[in-house]
């Protein structure tokens, strides 16, 4: 099971992007600074915007599931039942799980953000896709419902995930780490070597232990105490 | 071109040239063909083929109703093309620095700020459907009668969420009617004799040239 983004090229007047990576099961995580072009290779990645060059390659696994960053686009039901339902779900056990159950009447659109992103992300990760792409998960989140998506991740065993994120405190322990750098998407390889190699664009915590010779295991904050409170013995 | 009165000057006596007449039409596709970037000013594929096949309806009940239906689709069709190239030229702002130009301070800086709010909103509709449109296809949805009204009642719910807090913001600076702007235009001399050519179109077209040729 793989994903190849072979030799990609897209660009919107003077701003590019370039791709040219595998991406095998396990969870990865992109950072990038906002406008670097982490929601564009998501969209491409996913099939729903063609590359100018190159081609994506899903080996071994059906059709891609995406996140948007924004969880208004992917209304398409008039009530909170009907969008779990267009998502070709049960609605009971899906609102159940997101503390929702009391909403199942009201209009998607009258949810706060917060509570829309944290649908559609219950029906998303529902679905259980082989290649699970999500753009921006962590945004209009608080931190409880952060830590809640991390576990939710975390149960995740098979297929690829592919998180597209600029957060900087609560992340997910990931398998790899890339980023979107000058336009191009870098492999940093695999945690724990990458946290090495990551550099200043790294979470704060990350920058933090390397500069000290800590050496965390992951990318997650408990994995930085964790590896200091080792250093400290 | 840069101007934005000679741009909407341009579409006006254009426009009023191709409806006018057949002629009129054939002047404005030949400005069309020699004056703009033709590929980048096109609507895109989707837009210009719901307009053409509106035109074409029409077009056709005008000929089954014994008038003159091909006349009707060669007249508009310029016309397409014509709204095409201006929306492809507009720039955030200028309609604004038009209306103060054209009627004051007050009315025209109302009439500029509606027009400039309008267009973003559109904008901001289009782009709206665009991702609604990927997230029918990462659901597996078709379009239909029962997924159409959801969506279409959803992107106005949102537009009008977004034009709520534009009210608010408004308010919050101070807007009550008016404003100060000093309008600014760049003109060049291809600008001019484009918007020349035009006008010359225009009044070829109300003289009725085609009666001497």
């Amino acid at each position: 099971m793989q994903v190849t983004l072979a030799d990609i090229r897209f660009s919107r007047d003077d701003w590019r992007l370039e791709a040219d990576a595998d991406f095998g099961r396990g969870i990865h995580f992109v950072a990038g600074a906002v406008g670097s072009g982490k929601s564009t290779l998501a969209l491409i990645m996913a099939g729903l915007i063609a590359p100018d060059e190159g081609s994506v390659v899903r080996d071994g696994m059906n059709a891609a599931m995406l996140s948007l960053q924004f969880p208004e686009s992917h209304v398409t039901g008039w009530t909170v039942e009907e969008e779990v339902r267009s998502w070709g779900l049960e609605p009971a056990t899906v609102l159940r799980d997101v503390n929702l159950a009391e909403k199942a009447g009201t209009r998607p659109l009258e949810l706060s953000r917060g509570e829309l992103k944290r649908l559609e992300l219950a029906c998303i990760l529902a679905l259980k896709s082989e290649l699970l792409i999500l753009d921006e998960p962590f945004c209009s989140l608080d931190c409880v419902q952060k830590r809640t998506l991390c576990r939710r991740l975390a149960e995740r065993t098979a297929g690829i995930t592919i998180i597209f994120s600029h957060e900087q405190y609560i992340l997910p322990a990931v398998d790899t780490v890339w980023e979107m750098k000058e336009g191009r998407l870098v492999n940093h390889g695999t945690v724990p070597h990458a946290l090495e190699v990551w550099g200043d664009t790294a979470p704060l915590h990350i920058r933090w232990a390397v500069a000290r010779g800590i050496h965390p295991a992951n990318i997650r904050i408990e994995d930085v105490q964790e590896a200091a409170c080792r250093t400290c013995d | 071109m840069q101007d934005v009165r000679l741009r909407l000057a341009t579409a006006a006596c254009l426009s009023a040239a191709s409806y006018l007449s057949v002629f009129g039409a054939l002047f404005t596709l030949l400005w069309w063909l020699l004056f703009t970037e033709r590929e980048k000013t096109l609507p895109g594929r989707g837009v210009l083929v719901s307009f053409l096949a509106m035109i074409l309806a029409v077009a056709g009940m005008n000929q089954l109703q014994g008038g003159d239906g091909l006349s009707y689709a060669i007249r508009m069709v310029p016309i397409i093309l014509l709204a095409g190239w201006l929306s492809s030229e507009r720039e955030p702002g200028e309609l604004l620095h038009a209306g103060v130009w054209l009627f004051g301070p007050k009315t025209g800086f109302d009439l500029g700020l509606i027009a400039e709010i309008s267009l973003q909103a559109m904008g901001a509709m289009g782009e709206e459907l665009e991702r609604m449109r990927r997230a029918m296809r990462l659901k597996g949805l078709s379009w239909s009668v029962t997924t159409m009204i959801p969506i279409g009642q959803n992107l106005l719910h949102m537009q009008a969420a977004r034009s709520a807090e534009q009210a608010d913001i408004l308010a919050l600076r101070g807007y009550r009617r008016g404003g100060s702007l000093d309008p600014a235009f760049k003109t060049t001399t291809w600008d001019s004799f484009t918007f020349f050519i035009a006008f010359l179109s225009f009044l070829l077209v109300i003289i009725r040239l085609e009666r001497f040729l």
